[in-house]
């Protein structure tokens, strides 16, 4: 599985503006992105999702909390097995 | 009063739902969001950092993702999921609510078990006490005392 083609825009805009973020906004804030745009770095994840509903509605925006690199989850457990 | 379950695996019930967040944002447009929650079976997993939903589950639910995340399984292979927020619910069989939390970031992934529709990682077990029975398979979860 790949990334949704419906933040596509959002995610590119984050990778590419990233630098910038982490001068300006410091690691850790969630960055807001709707379309494309950065719509501003909020302290809390729930005021930026609160935000992103209202300007862009569901499905249409990006919460990304400000990191150097991307965040890798690790399970125990596999994704997929066999049913 | 300690709770629950299970066949072999570590399993407990946990119950999910739309988040308040997008609860709200559903009130202010004037929109009834009619989903039920929906309860389903979790696999305990100490070894992971976050809670992974079914996406049938999510789907069921109506919900957008959000983000993406790079997941690395037992395999070692990784890839990227999409990232939702949820309301999630964990009781004891008594009905004890001991965990939640109305606006829970989970990781959607294509589970395809029969055993269980979600992954509960370290971010939910820090609020229980588990003790896994080995002979009876039984799981046992409870607050934990602080």
């Amino acid at each position: 599985m790949s990334a949704p083609s419906h933040l596509s825009h959002e995610l590119a805009a984050f990778m590419q503006q990233r630098p910038d973020l982490l001068t300006e906004h410091g690691v850790g804030k969630f960055a807001l992105f709707i379309g494309g745009m950065f719509k501003g770095a909020f302290a809390d994840r729930v005021e930026a999702l609160k935000k992103g509903y209202a300007q862009g509605g569901a499905g249409h925006f990006l919460v990304r909390k400000i990191t150097e690199k991307d965040e890798l989850v690790h399970l125990a457990s596999p994704i997929t097995s066999v049913r | 009063m300690p709770s629950f379950i299970s066949c072999g695996l570590a399993v407990i019930e946990v119950s999910i739902g739309a988040s308040a967040v997008y609860l709200d944002y559903c009130l202010e447009r004037m929109e009834v969001y009619r989903r039920p929650d929906r309860q389903v079976s979790a696999l305990i997993d100490t070894g992971a950092d976050a809670t992974v939903i079914d996406l049938d589950v999510l789907e069921t639910l109506c919900l957008a993702s959000y983000d993406v995340r790079r997941v690395q399984d037992f395999n070692g292979g990784t890839q990227e999921y999409p990232v939702y927020v949820v309301r999630l619910q964990v009781r004891t069989k008594s009905g004890e609510v001991i965990f939640d939390d109305a606006n829970f970031e989970v990781v959607g992934a294509p589970l395809k078990s029969d055993s269980y529709q979600a992954i509960l990682g370290m971010d939910v077990l820090h609020a229980f006490t588990l003790k896994f029975h080995r002979q009876t398979g039984f799981v046992e979860i409870a607050p934990t005392v602080r």
